[in-house]
């Protein structure tokens, strides 16, 4: 009987067990189709809301600004023609006649005016997070904080359909490349005007980029299909561009390697660390690498004791080897970093690292320990307290802090406590200066070194280390009023100087590099200087 | 909504806690007559279950290593060592070494004393709680039920992560408020498992004759319903100290957890998620310790409770 | 009975009124505002958000806001993503946790029970041993190492499943199962526990004297004792498991709605995570009264809508 019972039991687990049927198609991508993961889901395709690489990404398929850029290089792309003038301020831009938004309508100089300004709107609904990379044009900074500017003082004009006037605050260099930037998209004003949330499905969107958004299933996958009245449509070889939204690395090298996905890694995928770092070793024919201008850096809360004191700050640099780090420990294909501007961003004529070779600073522990011994004097105390290093989850953040923290106590002899703290948490505590020593990033928001000068200035949003230096604000202040490159890249350097060599107010430990496994049937895929995507020219060959 | 692997159930098997219930249970109405004194009966069934005798001594042996282990080799488990990082088992490094070359024998043990610290404590929490909680709510039923039933549904739908968070900012890490966090909400499903038992139990006839003798409700819960609810009770214990050991490695990356170097084998199972594809042995150590010791918990546990009700002598 | 149900759902109420009101403090207590980035956006860009969300108003001002809203039943707009409202999020998210949440449902308490059961007939005897052996590793290992090692080789290596997504009935498998087995193993082990002492209890063996059939007995009587602690686990485990688990949600890839719970959090999406608790408290509670129903149908001795004690 309970034989009986046994049987009937086990055969009703094993019709469980074997729940449907069987079988399995890994279709790989069909013909023209792209496939790369987002990593998430892209919190808004509206070019006004938009401040994160996922959404760039998607975004930079869809939208065109007046420029893009091809091999680094801003070229015409919605403009047909930009004027500037002699002082560098007003910027006069002729749109392309054959320019299209996806709906039918002819893309406008009134479209670039409307889309600009309303990212600037105060009371824009929500608010435009990254207004401020509009402030380069006059009027821009006063309308959108409130600061007694109106909406027609804001220096952008359409005064035909076809031509567009810039005013800028200062000469800007590279104002150019800046207008391929998403803030500087286009959007179509009588769509926008009429539904605030045209940008939350696909079947109201509309854009005017190389390809339109065909489907999105929220969280799920976006699907990009070419826009047939594309002006340089016949420069578009893809048919399907797909994106999924998987966060969890070793899903994504799961899906790479059973052929569903084309691209993994960055920009906004991630590998493995350990996987990236066999796939160095054994010299991977997918696995593209190349520079990323983004510093990995630690931040030392200049406004603490011991960490006001230079000497403790350069003491602690100096007693790290960070050759080993970027071997053994973050294990990318980074370049030990000795300087904050990393490779890849424009000088004068050449990369401005490579002109600027000032060596601030060498490893050294002993001199190390003669310093922070120096430096403790001065501040009155005889030995370094137990100090925290702190982190976020994720990455390599918490191996590299490990072993920074070990080297720090062998070669100095003190002690450190390394704690993760959970992301908001951590900002929080970064941006009030409630913390010794935490770990930070950056990366270029446009080419050229003042996107990583002008964030130290006394005060600066992003200045979260409390360091406040009256002659770096100055020659920041002085860099900012020329249109002379020379002088400009000088000011910059000299800077810079003061601001690792001189005082180390910030800890550089490597710049990072682009990492990415790309099947061989993916041709011509761009990665730039910043690590950003450009799909929009690929092709796929069989 | 619990979140990553804290879809738990705490609580823990402290074979103290049992010797003081075993006592009472012996005045459970039954129908085995005994000769021996009721403490002596036990350990001597306990005795005899070679099951249980086998698991109590890898225990033992567990519990001694996680105290000398860690002394046992020449390297300690937080010095790092790049030049041999990722190493298989060898006879320097008998565990192998982790990705920043640390030895993972030392590491290993290291972790046993964390984590079993930690799964036992916050277990021991979770059940004295859960039993208090849950035996009220079903004795009493009427309003304390429907109010502690509310209180605990309220408590456990607070999105744990923010009590983690606040607790973290607030009282900052260390073990206890490790084990604080787990408690806030480990105690609930231990008590909703009582309070069900107890509900179906408090109308069985031996209860009903003890009160009928006029037995007060807490020497009722306490003599009666309680020992006769162990089975469940043990059982959702058995599930505590893993779940436990599992929530603290998913904790530290909310900064509430044991910070490096100090490991613990939920950290250390969780950091070779990363690696074992390439480095095998460092998911298989602190993962067969934690499945073996969990093994000889449970066959232990179920030890304990046989020898405590000889009704299950079939 | 009627008025029992009307007491109950006032109370869940009251409840979900007292959550509401906790949740609110306790995400407005805790570091971090849904506005902080690696890069910081600049004071006046900042201060434009904070007004347009309302947090320059006093607390208490914002949260009576709040509760104005939530009596309109108006859960609000996603902080972060744009024009997406928390009633469309939990709606599309809560359909793929539901989907799955179903089936890992019915495989953990069919399989949980059924080996349980197997275990307890064969007390003590090789195959009780090794169930229960399986069982324990079932709950030592936990889900992430499970999932992660089963998406490798069964869907990297052998190739029998799509690494993710839910697109066809085969893709619930690997998600499925590594939902399931920690629930199975805990189930098979409660049944064990309970069923081994109801199997030893007089009226089963009353039933046996009387020559009943096994399968009557153990239907009729034994399974119907034996079930409850399985059903007090069972009720707060289908409200955590239809509502998704981070865990499998992210190495499978599906959009379900435990993800974006945690997502909400460490975003600091405030309207988002308020409403995900209320709508998993409204589950949590709905599936506790079931469970209380249940107890009376199972045990008609257990007195639910009258005072007890």
């Amino acid at each position: 009987m309970k034989a009986k019972l046994t049987l009937l039991l086990v055969s009703i687990v094993a019709s469980v067990a074997v729940l449907a049927g069987c079988g399995n198609d890994n279709s790989g991508g069909a013909g023209q189709e792209f496939r790369m993961n987002l990593g998430a889901e892209p919190p808004t395709l509206d070019p006004a809301l938009m401040q994160d690489q996922v959404s760039s990404t998607v975004m930079s398929g869809l939208f065109e600004g007046l420029t893009r850029m091809e091999n680094g290089e801003a070229v015409n792309a919605m403009a047909e023609d930009i004027a500037v003038s002699e002082d560098g301020l007003k910027y006069t831009v002729k749109i392309r006649q054959d320019a299209k938004w996806s709906n039918g309508d002819a893309v406008t100089a009134h479209d670039f005016e409307y889309s600009w300004k309303r990212t600037l709107d105060p009371n824009l609904n929500p608010p435009a997070p990254y207004a401020y990379q509009l402030y380069y044009i006059k009027g821009a900074e006063e309308y959108n904080t409130n600061a007694g500017g109106t909406v027609d003082q804001v220096g952008v004009k359409a005064t035909d359909d076809l031509t567009l006037e810039i005013e800028l605050k200062n000469p800007t260099p590279y104002f150019k490349s800046l207008l391929s930037f998403y803030t500087y998209y286009p959007v179509n004003k009588a769509v926008v005007s009429a539904n605030p949330a045209w940008a939350a499905e696909a079947d109201t969107y509309v854009s005017n980029g190389p390809f339109k958004l065909s489907s999105w299933a929220h969280s799920d996958s976006i699907d990009l299909v070419p826009f047939e009245d594309y002006y340089d449509r016949d420069s578009i070889k893809l048919e399907k561009v797909h994106f999924v939204m998987i966060s969890d690395a070793s899903t994504e090298s799961n899906m790479y390697e059973t052929d569903e996905l084309d691209w993994s890694g960055k920009p906004t995928g991630s590998i493995p660390v350990e996987q990236l770092a066999q796939l160095i070793q054994d010299k991977n024919p997918e696995l593209v690498s190349q520079p990323q201008a983004s510093t990995y850096y630690y931040n030392f809360n200049n406004s603490k004791k011991p960490f006001n004191n230079a000497k403790v700050r350069k003491a602690l640099s100096m007693a790290i080897d960070r050759q080993a780090i970027v071997d053994k420990v973050s294990k990318g294909n980074e370049v030990p970093a000795f300087a904050f501007v990393p490779p890849g961003i424009h000088g004068v004529t050449k990369d401005f690292r490579d002109e600027i070779t000032t060596e601030y600073f060498t490893e050294n522990a002993d001199e190390a320990k003669k310093l922070l011994a120096e430096g403790l004097a001065e501040e009155g105390m005889t030995a370094m307290p137990e100090f925290e290093l702190s982190y976020n989850e994720g990455g390599v953040h918490q191996p590299v802090a490990e072993a920074i923290a070990d080297m720090w106590n062998k070669n100095l002899g003190i002690t450190v406590k390394t704690q993760t703290v959970e992301w908001k948490v951590f900002l929080q505590n970064r941006t009030s200066l409630a913390y010794d020593v935490a770990r930070a990033g950056w990366g270029a928001d446009y080419n050229d070194p003042m996107t990583y000068i002008d964030m130290w200035i006394t005060g600066g949003g992003n200045n979260d280390t409390g360091f406040s230096n009256a002659e770096y604000d100055a020659l920041v202040k002085e860099a900012y009023s020329t249109q002379d490159q020379q002088a400009r890249v000088d000011a910059m350097a000299k800077a810079e100087q003061i601001l690792i060599g001189d005082n180390m107010a910030i800890m550089p430990i490597f710049y990072s590099s682009v990492n990415t496994l790309v099947k061989p049937h993916v041709k011509n895929v761009g990665i730039d200087y910043k690590g950003d995507i450009d799909y929009t020219r690929a092709y796929i060959e069989k | 909504m619990q979140p990553a692997n804290v879809e738990s159930h705490k609580g823990s098997i402290d074979p103290s806690k049992f010797a003081k219930l075993e006592k009472k249970s012996n005045d459970v109405v039954e129908s085995a007559p005994k000769s021996r004194s009721a403490g002596q009966e036990i350990l001597y069934r306990l005795y005899t279950n070679s099951w249980a005798m086998v698991s109590l001594g890898i225990l033992v042996v567990i519990v001694f290593f996680a105290i000398f282990g860690p002394h046992m080799t020449a390297h300690n488990y937080y010095s790092n060592n790049l030049d041999a990082q990722n190493q298989g088992p060898s006879g320097d490094h008998w565990f192998g070494t982790d990705s920043l070359g640390r030895d993972i024998w030392a590491r290993a043990w290291k972790g046993a004393q964390i984590s079993l610290t930690i799964g036992l404590v916050a277990a021991l929490a979770d059940l004295l709680i859960g039993v208090l909680m849950g035996g009220m709510m079903g004795y009493f039923g009427g309003k304390v039920d429907e109010i502690l039933n509310r209180f605990s549904e309220v408590l456990y739908a607070i999105p744990y992560l923010l009590v983690v968070i606040l607790v973290s900012v607030v009282l900052g890490s260390n073990m206890w408020t490790i084990i604080l966090a787990m408690t806030i909400t480990g105690w609930i499903n231990m008590s909703w498992i009582v309070r069900g038992q107890i509900m179906q139990l408090k109308n069985q006839e031996y209860v009903l004759a003890a009160r009928s003798m006029g037995a007060g409700g807490f020497h009722i819960v306490l003599r009666h319903l309680i020992p006769n609810s162990l089975g469940p009770i043990i059982v959702t214990l058995t599930l505590s100290v893993p779940s436990a050991i599992f929530a603290e490695a998913f904790l530290s990356f909310l900064g509430l957890g044991v910070q490096s170097p100090a490991a613990s084998w939920g950290v250390m199972i969780n950091d070779a998620m990363e690696t074992w594809k390439y480095y095998p042995w460092q998911l298989l150590f602190p993962a067969g310790l934690l499945t073996i010791t969990m093994l000889a918990f449970n066959v232990f546990g179920d030890g304990l409770r046989d020898a405590f009700d000889p009704k299950m002598k079939v | 009975m009627f008025r029992y149900v009307l007491r109950k759902l006032v109370n869940i109420l009251l409840s979900l009124f007292v959550l509401a009101t906790a949740t609110f403090f306790l995400m407005k207590a805790i570091p971090g505002d849904p506005f902080m980035q690696e890069k910081n956006v600049p004071a006046a860009v900042r201060e434009n958000l904070i007004k347009y969300y309302g947090f320059d108003k006093p607390l208490w001002h914002q949260y009576l806001i709040y509760l104005k809203n939530l009596l309109n039943l108006d859960l609000g707009m996603s902080m972060r993503q744009q024009y997406q409202s928390v009633v469309d999020i939990i709606t599309r998210s809560f359909k793929y946790s539901l989907q799955l949440g179903v089936v890992a449902i019915i495989v953990s308490v069919v399989v949980g029970v059924a080996i349980g059961l197997i275990a307890a007939l064969y007390n003590r005897k090789l195959i009780d041993r090794l169930i229960m052996l399986a069982a324990t590793v079932g709950i030592a290992v936990p889900n992430f190492v499970l999932a992660t090692l089963g998406q490798y080789y069964f869907a990297n290596k052998l190739r029998w499943f799509h690494v993710a997504g839910l697109h066809g009935p085969m893709d619930y498998v690997l998600p499925t199962l590594a939902l399931s087995v920690l629930p199975i193993a805990f189930i098979a082990r409660l049944t064990r526990s309970t069923m081994i002492e109801v199997l030893a209890a007089d009226y089963i063996r009353t039933a046996k004297a009387k020559g009943l059939g096994s399968l009557t007995i153990l239907i009729r009587h034994a399974l119907r004792n034996g079930l409850l602690p399985v059903v007090s686990y069972v009720g707060p485990m289908t409200a955590n498991i239809i509502t998704g688990s981070v865990v499998v949600e992210s190495i499978f890839g599906i959009a379900g709605l435990g993800k974006f719970f945690t997502d909400s959090v460490s975003n600091r999406d405030y309207t988002l995570i308020m409403g995900i608790t209320l709508f998993y408290a409204a589950i949590l509670m709905a599936s506790r009264f079931i469970t209380d129903i249940a107890y009376a149908i199972i045990d008609p001795r257990i007195k639910i809508s009258k005072k007890g004690g």
